[in-house]
């Protein structure tokens, strides 16, 4: 189908003009630096903080597994609210279906809870165990 | 509104009743007090759920099915739909989840992995392959193809100190969460399709249509079709989509080319675990792939069926394969592990051959219910296999090769029987269930015009005859190797001897279990191949049959 095609690409035009521009500002900018630019380079200039804390060993060490927990338990207990927030912003819209939604953030919230309570007594929250 | 809410959760009791339960196992494993006694409230607790879920969703199975002409029934804005074939999905997977914990209990205990964990995991795995014999909306079969798989992951790795289950763990993740990828890609391939389509044709809702809607799906290829133009089934996007939607849910039922990872991570996981994804992964796969088919590529209309041509020659070639490559590979296994693995290859290519006869008009409803009599005694006879695999184990190991098994007739006749019961259904031998499993999946696909493809399983299948009576031999003629005086008795048995039973039972009284549409719809007793040349096909898919 050509033509459905084609008038589903012609709204796009702009998104890659855009891109485009994008790319021939950076591609400029960077080029004419390095053209026009003097280049006298030290070792304070190439280490990857001017100022600052000289940089002791690498940054890829080994640390304790317990941080990988403490991050899922997060990011599980960070998308309830997530969640929770536009449902609150767009609850008392809800007319009619205003005790379901109610009962469909308790459900919500309700599995959660088993979550919750799984976790707490498998001593997740415990960092010394 | 209340009253919809109701009817709603009445449909997805099933699902729902088991989602629960996972929970309840979950907060009953945290309780303080004896370790073993509360794990055998849990195994009873985990059990008797199950066949309450079961016997709920018995309840769905007089809906008629949804599919083309046949206005569904659907729950949650569209989303879900119970019906027959949802209802008949969900016993199966009960009867799946069911299996698998009873084989368990002893198995656990000897490899110190006995955790209310297992149980929750399995039953959330369960309810999800539920979901996807209920999503009407692809979205929604993505997320029950996801709780599926994640707690699969989990399960394959849960023997975690075993160099082999972490390694069958990693591939199954790594490959599965690829081909999830290509499934979701698929969808939202579809999605864009449909949604290009509905805004040309002027049809375009304002608010509320959900491009992803299997009805909008449907109602969408219909109406393009009518308007004169192209059918959107012949848009570069639409085939991209359904493409690589054959990918992602192929790679679940282990269909070749996608097989690859199905030998070495049923391997390597634990053997209940096994047992449990060789038939829950299929049969979720299996249920989206005839619900997802049945709507996006129906052949009652001449333009769209010319536009699904080629996608019956994909599924032609891949049920060929399977069946061909499974049958082969598993002659020259000596693991029983990977031989079964091998084997449950090849059975998701004779149920393929089933899902395409699907796809035909004609045939529809009889190779449905071919499909699922074909699961119901895989179901048994799969299980019972693995079952017999951990009951003859002892001491936290098993014997897993197959010479192992030598001689065993002579010191547990009751045991060899059920293998030799569970080894005939698979190779389709007459009294066992598998041969009418086999019979109604070719004779629909004769029905629907793919007598080749019916031929060529036939032959191939004569091959499986070999490997499954090699077992049969090494049992019953060979002098023993092992000692098998001492063996597990528990769960293992009991659903090994369960399987046995219902297998032979399946085969005995078939017609009393669910094939009533098989026969009602063979008013007269023709000859099967002349069927297949009187049957009311539009040519375009009748020419594909002959091609391999």
């Amino acid at each position: 189908m050509p033509g459905q095609t084609n008038s589903l690409l012609n709204s796009y035009i702009p998104v890659l003009c855009m891109g485009l521009m994008a790319l021939f500002l950076v591609v400029v900018f960077v080029g004419l630096s390095r053209i026009l630019g003097p280049q006298r380079p030290t070792p304070q200039k190439l280490a990857p903080y001017e100022c600052g804390v000289t940089p002791i060993g690498s940054a890829r060490e080994r640390f304790p597994i317990k941080f990988y927990l403490i991050a899922m338990l997060f990011i599980v207990f960070d998308i309830e609210t997530v969640f929770l927030y536009p449902w609150a912003a767009t609850f008392r819209h809800s007319g009619g279906m205003m005790l379901f939604n109610l009962f469909e953030m308790a459900v919500f919230v309700g599995i959660l809870l088993v979550g919750y309570v799984y976790v707490w007594r498998r001593g997740a929250f415990e960092w010394d165990n | 509104m209340n009253q919809s809410v109701l009817t709603d959760l009445q449909a997805l009791i099933c699902p729902l009743v088991v989602i629960v339960l996972g929970m309840i196992v979950l907060l009953l494993d945290l309780g303080t007090g004896d370790g073993p006694a509360r794990r055998r409230l849990i195994y009873f607790v985990s059990l008797g759920g199950l066949v309450a879920a079961a016997l709920l969703a018995v309840a769905n199975t007089t809906i008629p099915n949804a599919g083309v002409g046949v206005t569904p029934l659907t729950h949650f804005g569209g989303g879900m739909v119970a019906d027959r074939f949802g209802g008949l999905f969900c016993i199966v997977l009960c009867i799946i989840a069911g299996l698998a914990i009873t084989m368990s209990d002893r198995y656990l205990e000897e490899k110190s992995l006995n955790s209310g964990e297992y149980y929750a995991l399995i039953l959330f795995s369960t309810s999800g392959a539920m979901l996807m014999a209920l999503a009407y909306d692809l979205v929604n079969i993505f997320v029950g193809l996801e709780i599926l798989s994640v707690a699969l992951y989990i399960l394959s790795g849960f023997a975690r100190r075993e160099r082999r289950s972490e390694e069958s763990a990693v591939k199954y993740f790594l490959l599965g969460s690829f081909a999830s990828g290509f499934l979701l890609y698929g969808m939202a391939l579809i999605y864009g399709a449909v949604g290009i389509a509905l805004k040309n044709t002027g049809l375009l809702q304002p608010t509320g249509t959900s491009f992803t809607n299997l009805g909008v799906i449907a109602r969408t290829i219909q109406e393009s079709a009518e308007t004169g133009g192209a059918p959107i089934t012949a848009s570069p996007l639409f085939i991209a989509g359904v493409a690589l939607l054959i990918v992602g849910l192929a790679f679940k039922a282990a269909i070749v080319p996608f097989h690859s990872y199905a030998p070495d991570v049923y391997e390597g996981a634990p053997t209940p675990v096994t047992a449990f994804m060789s038939a829950a992964a299929k049969v979720g796969a299996f249920a989206a792939l005839i619900r997802v088919f049945g709507i996006l590529l129906p052949a009652d209309n001449a333009s769209i069926a010319q536009a699904a041509v080629p996608f019956h020659a994909v599924l032609w070639g891949l049920a060929a394969a399977t069946i061909v490559v499974g049958n082969v590979l598993a002659i020259r296994q000596t693991n029983i592990k990977r031989m079964l693995a091998y084997s449950s290859i090849a059975h998701a290519g004779y149920i393929l051959v089933g899902v395409l006869a699907s796809s035909v008009p004609g045939a529809s409803q009889n190779a449905k219910d071919a499909v699922i009599y074909y699961l119901f005694t895989y179901t048994f006879m799969n299980l019972g296999a693995f079952a017999m695999v951990i009951w003859l184990g002892r001491d936290g190991g098993e014997y897993t090769s197959i010479a192992d098994y030598a001689g065993l007739a002579k010191q547990q006749p009751l045991a060899a029987a059920a293998m030799a019961v569970f080894m005939l259904s698979l190779a389709g031998i007459p009294p066992a269930a598998g041969f009418l499993a086999k019979l109604y999946v070719f004779t629909s696909a004769v029905q629907a015009g793919l007598t080749g493809l019916a031929v060529l399983a036939l032959v191939v299948s004569v091959i499986g005859v070999y490997y499954y009576l090699n077992i049969i031999v090494a049992m019953y003629f060979r002098d023993p190797v092992n000692d098998f005086s001492s063996v597990r008795a528990g769960g293992a048995r009991a659903a090994a001897l369960l399987s046995a039973a219902a297998t032979l039972l399946f085969g005995f009284i078939p017609a009393g279990v669910f094939s009533p549409t098989i026969q009602r719809d063979q008013p007269t007793a023709q000859p099967i191949l002349g069927a297949a040349e009187k049957s009311p096909l539009p040519p375009a898919v009748a020419v594909v049959s002959p091609q391999p």
